[in-house]
């Protein structure tokens, strides 16, 4: 058995060295590490940092909720129509259960919102009934959604903790590494990342945004590039999963009974990622659904609803793009002055 | 449960390995490894680990009333009532609905139920294990094993039991009878190193290709002629790299627990005819066709006329054996077909230069894996016509797809299969493995990926 044992040993040993190779570059901010510059953005863990600093500075009276496509929706902007002090919490493919959690753990630090927005995307009620990595990964999240009030649990810090290791041995991390030390070298040599987020939450894509200063940007391109990614999000969904239902649901009872105004807005696609998708995949039959299901809550819940799936409905401009599912700040700023006003025709017909 | 997957690398693995050579007799062995084999196959639905027990005990005691009968007809009454079982519980869990479906199709009138059936994982393989052992004791090829658990280990090996390959009981019967040996060290080193060269073939190369080849399918429909091509060639690699991938595996596997599993791959894209293909491609199961199928047929001892259309039944049952959809029936029709062909043009096409007739095999095995990996006739129908430059399209290949299927090409027609290698077994070497493993694992993890073959 030398061999094996000494198979075994140099694994033992790589892995070691590896873990703490890892743990020094850390090029996804899971350590601490200051050493070396972070290369990707796990929103969810990011926004959690910011939301801390946000609430030390002052009260936050209102919490907007979403996936990426509310990620423009700017606090700032709100806040005269609405008078409170937001943060944009908005998560990349958040689904109901996001919610859930992401509201209770605000609530838990320090929020107490006159205002909760929710940028409701029709996919985040697929019956996959699948939790977004990110989310099952983040311990303090997927305590919340036990609702345990103590917060989350010493098994759930270790199995966090395990599988922040685990996690490293992957390609995508070393790429990440190479990258990271690639960026420490050559600092100049690198262009700014795609994307980062402001205090209050809100995202720039900063990349993009200079490629629209020099006039480099094919917003064709890009919503292309899209298309087939749209399409996989709704494979396989056949109906509005009860689960996500029941959580979406929980949310708006647990915000009404903190004495929050709730106000859900359906997401917006550009029109051609809505024709690519309604081709391929049922998006256009849960659309109608999750309309009427819109419907169906206001009446229960007396809370306020917006049908912005398509740009016509809020003034929208089909120029004011990143891709096929990211509307600009011109467009955000349309849905906002929107969202100040009463219910715009969701659930209607 | 998938060998790329975490618990079966951290936790089933080490502990069965651990277990069965802390075990020292060959009943705790043989018990080890079938309450083993049971686990790993209950993992996906334990419901099923009833219809594999099922299976197991009739062939298990068919095969002693066939050993203990004297006359032959109740010999073959024996076999034939034993496979009768084995292949209704195929037909009914795997068939059923297709030709429901098929028969509304043909006469509307007629409209059998469809019913709610789950395919049981791997029952096409360990279905023709069991009928491979009737068939072996039947005809005096094998004496039936009187130990239960001794059949069993056999026929729920977990390294073999839901994609192959194809073992007979004849070719492991000895290392099963000698299990209680004492581990070998160059049996260790050759595990290791199969297993590594598979887990790199699945999930460095085939998984990559997966990566690109999955969106570009889901649009087969818009692909260009040039787009169509490599898509069909990333299949054809995606393909071989996955299966000869598990079947590394399944043979490394298979080493360190001191079994040797049969070689299933002999560099197939290198074939010079469609024959010289079957010869090396899944060659478990062609060899299963062959001397199960084609020889009870009268295989090539009866005149032209009939060893072609012995070709042609073996061809489409082998094409049905891999799935209800008519996409696997014309597959096997379509290699069928060949078969006869590359049988009448032998004399003429032997002549021509070695490259072109392999060149020429490639180009026929491709088309045929557009069948094999089309959902639909009409997806296989639509992509073939793109390969052949019938309609247009605007969806291209991505770069990354072009640049792996080039690497591909190069790789299986020159790099070594991996019986080939010869495996360093001296303890030096296995540094060298241990880093093949832990790169190869950079790549598994995370990913949720299973084999190809499991569908089957």
């Amino acid at each position: 058995m030398r061999f094996l044992s000494r198979f075994l040993l140099t694994l033992g040993a790589l892995s070691l060295l590896f873990v703490g190779a890892a743990q020094f570059v850390d090029p996804r901010g899971d350590f601490g590490g200051r050493t070396f510059p972070r290369v990707t953005l796990d929103s969810r863990m990011e926004k959690m940092r910011l939301f801390e600093a946000y609430a030390a500075a002052g009260n936050i009276g209102g919490l907007i909720l979403g996936s990426s496509r509310s990620m423009k929706i700017d606090p700032k902007e709100l806040e005269p129509w609405l008078g409170a002090r937001f943060f944009n919490f908005s998560v990349d493919s958040a689904r109901a259960e996001d919610y859930l959690a992401i509201y209770r753990w605000a609530r838990r630090h320090g929020g107490h919102f006159r205002y909760l927005i929710i940028g409701l995307d029709v996919e985040a009620l697929h019956d996959d009934d699948v939790r977004d990595p990110r989310l099952q990964d983040n311990y303090n999240l997927v305590a919340e959604l036990r609702n345990d009030p103590r917060g989350p649990r010493v098994p759930d810090k270790a199995v966090e903790t395990l599988r922040q290791y685990r996690g490293v041995f992957t390609a995508t991390y070393v790429a990440d590494m190479a990258r990271s030390v690639d960026r420490y070298l050559r600092p100049t040599a690198h262009a700014a990342p795609a994307t980062d987020f402001a205090a209050d939450g809100l995202v720039h894509y900063r990349r993009l945004e200079q490629e629209r200063a020099a006039k480099a940007f094919d917003l064709e391109r890009q919503i292309l590039d899209s298309l087939p990614e749209y399409a996989n999000r709704f494979r396989g969904m056949q109906d509005l999963s009860p689960t996500r239902r029941a959580s979406l649901e929980q949310v708006i009872r647990e915000a009404r009974a903190d004495g929050t105004t709730v106000k859900v807005w359906l997401t917006t696609l550009h029109p051609l990622t809505v024709r690519y998708l309604d081709q391929r995949t049922s998006y256009a039959a849960m659309l109608s659904r999750t309309r009427t299901y819109l419907g169906a809550l206001r009446s229960l819940y007396g809370i306020d609803v917006y049908d912005y799936s398509e740009p016509q409905r809020f003034g929208g401009s089909l120029t004011a793009w990143y891709d096929g599912a990211h509307f600009d700040e011109v467009n955000a700023r349309l849905v906002v002055a929107g969202l100040a006003g009463p219910s715009h025709d969701a659930g209607r017909p | 449960m998938v060998f790329n997957s975490n618990v079966f690398l951290f936790a089933f693995l080490p502990v069965v390995f651990a277990s069965f050579w802390l075990s020292r007799t060959k009943q705790q062995r043989y018990l080890l490894l079938t309450v083993a084999g049971y686990v790993f196959y209950g993992y996906w639905d334990w419901r099923f680990c009833f219809l594999l027990l099922f299976s197991s005990l009739v062939s298990f005691l068919a095969a002693l009333l066939i050993q203990r009968s004297t006359r032959p007809a109740s010999r073959r009454t024996w076999m034939t009532l034993s496979i009768a079982v084995d292949l209704a519980l195929l037909g009914f869990f795997k068939y059923y609905n297709f030709f429901a479906s098929s028969l509304h199709t043909v006469i509307p009138s007629v409209a059998p139920p469809l019913l709610d059936i789950v395919l049981p994982i791997g029952i096409s393989f360990y279905t023709f294990h069991t009928i491979s052992y009737i068939v072996d004791v039947t005809t005096g090829r094998i004496t039936a094993t009187s130990n239960l658990f001794e059949y069993l280990t056999y026929v729920s090996l977990f390294s073999q039991l839901v994609a192959g390959p194809i073992v007979r009981f004849r070719e492991i019967e000895d290392d099963l009878e000698h299990i209680d040996a004492r581990p070998r060290e160059d049996f260790m080193a050759r595990g290791l190193g199969f297993f590594v060269v598979g887990l790199i073939k699945k999930a460095v190369i085939a998984d990559s290709i997966a990566t690109y080849l999955d969106p570009l399918l889901a649009s087969y429909g818009t692909l260009t002629t040039a787009g169509a091509w490599i898509a069909a060639l990333g299949y054809t690699f995606q393909l071989y790299y996955d299966f000869s991938g598990y079947s590394d595996m399944a043979v490394g596997l298979g080493y360190l627990f001191g079994l040797h599993i049969p070689k299933n791959f002999d560099a197939p894209y290198r074939a010079l005819n469609l024959r010289d293909f079957w010869r090396r491609w899944h060659i478990s199961l062609s060899s299963w066709l062959r001397d199960y199928l084609y020889i009870p047929l009268g295989g090539s001892r009866l005149g032209a006329a009939r060893t072609n259309v012995n070709l042609m039944v073996t061809m489409l049952l082998g094409g049905l054996w891999h799935g209800a959809n008519w996409t696997f029936i014309v597959w096997g029709a379509y290699h069928g077909v060949l078969l006869i062909v590359d049988r009448a043009l032998d004399p003429t096409l032997a002549k021509l230069p070695g490259l072109l007739r392999r060149l020429i095999t490639f180009v026929l095995v491709v088309f045929s894996w557009v069948l094999f990996r089309s959902t639909s006739l009409d997806m296989a129908g639509h992509w073939a016509a793109r390969m052949l430059g019938i309609g247009t399209g605007s969806q291209s290949a991505p770069t990354a797809l072009v640049v792996l299927v080039a690497m591909c090409f190069i790789a299986v027609n020159i790099v070594p299969e991996t019986w080939d290698i010869r495996f360093g077994t001296r303890y030096r070497w296995a540094p060298i493995y241990a880093i093949g493993l832990f790169l190869a694992y950079l790549f598994v993890n995370g990913r949720n990926s299973v084999f190809l073959y499991y569908q089957f």
